[in-house]
């Protein structure tokens, strides 16, 4: 009675998941017995991350659906995933020290970790508002715990509640509107959606809409929905805080993406005023409290939120190369935001004291190698020339003028500039400032190097050559218009 | 009849509803929370999701409440020190939006009949276990298999924040 | 039968009783109760769909809200019982580490 069938192509579609949800529950079994051994979780881990990516990237991405339309195989979706996937990959190579001098490191940690990129990919991949959604909690509930992860610590248990509170609350306006969609078009799925065009009823979908936006930007952190992020970004262990503010940024922008350009196509010309709005509070917010902020957590915080404005930009405009332009600035952002967390989190020392500007007076001179690659990290978050944050910006702006957003832009670009103020704080600090007191930080081990390494490479190579990567985002936008 | 017993289910489920959020005492809230729960298996039944309203009361008033129960007793909170007063206009502003939000899905959904007429005549078999179970395994067994990693996800999760001597 | 609408109307309430639980309550777990409301609110307005367009699809949806709400509610918990062990204190105001 009901026509379904499951083919191996449908499993084929998902091997990416499944390697790392099967690698997930290896880590959990691995920790049983493997108690001590540290080098090889992380390794595991690691090569749990490198085999999905390999997979993911060798697949055809024609736009194949399976199980019955629930996900899709578009380049799109392989874009972000990879995205995903390399953040979770240096997350692992990042985070050990850290943990181990915490004596908090433990295999659940890298498990969780894959579990968060499981949800991310079925999130981005996902064509089933069902889907999206569970990928979006699996994401969500793996990261309270997560950022709870130290739960001995009143900061970690202080910063879960909220954000498990918080993330809650938006998941309750998501699935409001997710109900009253599905009212006014009998189906959750996007592609269904997408061919029957116009809905029963426009009020219906209007309701529905405008909460699933809401739930949206909740997620995303869009004033006047940002009030969690700070508090989540500091309680949160650092590698978890560099974990989240790029991969999930990454995925919960895709997914609004996808939702937005692929199932309504109709309403973005509609909605463009608002997205304005939002873009413009949201930057503008963003940058003048970061100002105020002496807690370096804190003020890389309140720049993902500016980072977010940036990005609605290219929502506002509603065209392919906007798109295209707001993918390739994630792909930037991953590596120059996990980069700058990863020297804070090197610095902060072992009980989080050394967090504000005035601890940076000083180490340039001690740690020459990581104060040029935090200088850079910096440089490229302000949008300074030759890194990807230039790059990223120039590209998005110019769509947006081009199509005619000046205003916008103007807002914009005066923002920028409010930005760099902050940003070469951290860096004038580094280098002008007297070092204040001598304090030895244990050499940083290997992969962390590899890891760091790998970051600045990116953020120059991004920057100077980013010809083919903006090119794929192009195609990669093509799937979902 | 359905109308006088949705009348009924919904004015319990909406007093309690107020109840969970306006006593002191969270044992109250918890059990005006179970009464809720109740109505509105009730009110399943009445749209003829006879699986959904068994569920309802089996997982929501009884595993999940219990939880709640059982957390509200381990941890024996006591009353808030500070508590809703009308006064605060902290208190007037939030209810004065919820009270906007209703009027305006309240006037949106009445302003779009012509779409949504009766409900329709009886369909015996919509909600029953057969068909719940032969859609969920077939056409949704991808996000029925996304859930049970969701609960994994829970239940290691749950360990960690609360198992002793993890160190 | 009754029209939709109804049982459009008591979900819009329930949902915005639970939201000014949430925005209100300063007890963590009265806050989690009302998100539990909200929830429920979105259940019925997928039933009440469910059933006017004769389409399962909804119902299924509700299948899996109700087991989100598991698994947040046990991760909630958890959460709280870890920080009460810290602090013995489950009122959101009693959060000053971080700015609330």
């Amino acid at each position: 009675m009901i026509d379904f069938q499951i083919v191996p192509a449908d499993f084929y579609l998902l091997l990416p998941e499944m390697v790392l949800s099967v690698g997930a529950m290896l880590l959990l079994f691995l920790e049983l017995f493997l108690k001590g051994n540290k080098t090889v979780q992380q390794w595991t881990a690691f090569a749990i991350f490198v085999v999905a990516l390999s997979l993911l990237l060798s697949q055809e991405s024609s736009g194949a659906t399976g199980f019955g339309m629930m996900v899709r195989s578009d380049l799109f979706g392989q874009f972000i995933s990879a995205v995903v996937l390399i953040g979770g990959g240096l997350t692992v190579l990042l985070g050990k020290e850290y943990l181990v001098s915490r004596e908090w490191h433990r295999g659940e940690y890298y498990s969780l970790l894959l579990f968060a990129s499981v949800g991310m990919l079925f999130m981005v991949r996902g064509l089933d508002l069902l889907v999206i959604f569970l990928g979006l909690e699996l994401l969500s509930i793996s990261l309270y715990i997560l950022v709870g992860y130290f739960r001995d610590r009143l900061f970690s248990n202080e910063a879960a509640l909220k954000y498990l509170l918080l993330g809650a609350f938006a998941s309750g306006f998501l699935l409001y509107g997710i109900a009253y969609t599905y009212g006014s078009y009998g189906t959750t799925n996007l592609n269904e959606i997408r061919t029957m065009g116009s809905p029963e009823s426009m009020t219906f979908h209007w309701i529905g809409l405008s909460l699933i936006l809401v739930g949206f930007s909740f997620k995303v952190a869009l004033v006047p929905f940002h009030m969690w992020l700070p508090d989540v970004y500091q309680g949160a262990p650092t590698p978890v805080t560099g974990f989240m503010a790029t991969t999930t940024k990454a995925a919960a922008f895709a997914a609004m993406l996808r939702i937005l350009f692929y199932g309504f196509p109709a309403d973005i010309a509609e909605w463009m005023p608002l997205f304005w709005f939002l873009s413009a509070v949201t930057m503008t917010v963003g940058n003048v409290i970061a100002l105020q902020q002496s807690n370096l957590k804190r003020m890389l915080a309140y720049s993902a939120i500016a980072h977010a404005g940036y990005l609605m930009i290219g929502v506002t405009v509603g065209t392919e190369t906007g798109a295209a332009g707001m993918l390739f600035y994630l792909l930037g952002y991953l590596f120059m935001n996990i980069g700058a967390f990863a020297v804070v989190q090197y610095f902060e020392g072992k009980d989080e004291t050394r967090l504000d500007f005035e601890s940076y007076a000083g180490l340039a001179k001690k740690h020459p190698l990581i104060s040029l690659a935090m200088t850079l990290f910096m440089f490229a978050l302000a949008g300074f020339p030759l890194t990807v944050g230039f790059t990223g910006k120039f590209y998005i702006f110019t769509t947006a003028i081009n199509q005619g957003f000046v205003w916008l832009i103007v807002i914009a670009v005066l923002n920028s500039l409010i930005s760099v103020y902050y940003y070469l704080r951290v860096v004038i600090y580094m280098y002008m400032k007297p070092l204040e007191e001598e304090i030895e930080f244990s050499p940083m081990e290997l992969p962390a190097k590899v890891a760091l390494t790998v970051c600045v490479y990116a953020v120059l190579h991004l920057g100077v050559l980013p010809g083919n990567f903006i090119t794929l985002a192009r195609e990669a936008v093509s799937a979902i218009f | 009849m359905t109308e006088s017993l949705f009348f009924i289910f919904a004015t319990m489920a909406i007093v309690s509803a107020l109840t969970v959020v306006v006593t002191r005492n969270p044992i109250y809230s918890a059990v005006s929370l179970v009464i809720t729960l109740f109505s509105l298996a009730g009110i399943f039944l009445l749209l003829e999701a006879y699986f959904l309203a068994v569920v309802q009361i089996i997982i929501y008033a009884g595993a999940i409440m219990v939880l709640f129960l059982f957390v509200i007793m381990l941890l024996n909170p006591g009353k808030e020190a500070k508590f809703l007063s009308l006064t605060d206009p902290r208190t007037l502003i939030v209810t004065l939006l919820s009270i906007a939000f209703i009027g305006m899905i309240f006037s949106l959904v009445s302003g779009s009949v012509n779409y949504i007429g009766e409900v329709m005549g009886s369909v015996e078999e919509l909600g029953t276990t057969r068909n719940i179970g032969l859609t969920l395994f077939t056409k949704y067994l991808l996000p029925f298999e996304i859930a049970s990693l969701l609960l994994l996800v829970a239940l290691v999760g749950a360990v960690l924040m609360t198992k002793r001597n993890l160190r | 039968m009754l029209p939709i609408e109804y049982y459009l109307w008591f979900a819009a309430a329930l949902f915005a009783i639970g939201v000014a639980g949430v925005l209100l309550r300063r007890n963590v777990i009265i806050v989690f109760m009302s998100i539990e409301l909200m929830l429920n609110a979105v259940n019925v307005t997928f039933i009440a769909f469910s059933r006017q367009m004769n389409n399962i699809d909804g119902q299924i949806f509700v299948f899996f809200v109700m087991t989100l709400a598991a698994a947040e509610v046990a991760v909630g918990l958890a959460i709280i019982v870890a920080m009460y062990r810290n602090k013995k204190s489950i009122n959101v105001q009693d959060m000053n580490l971080l700015k609330w």
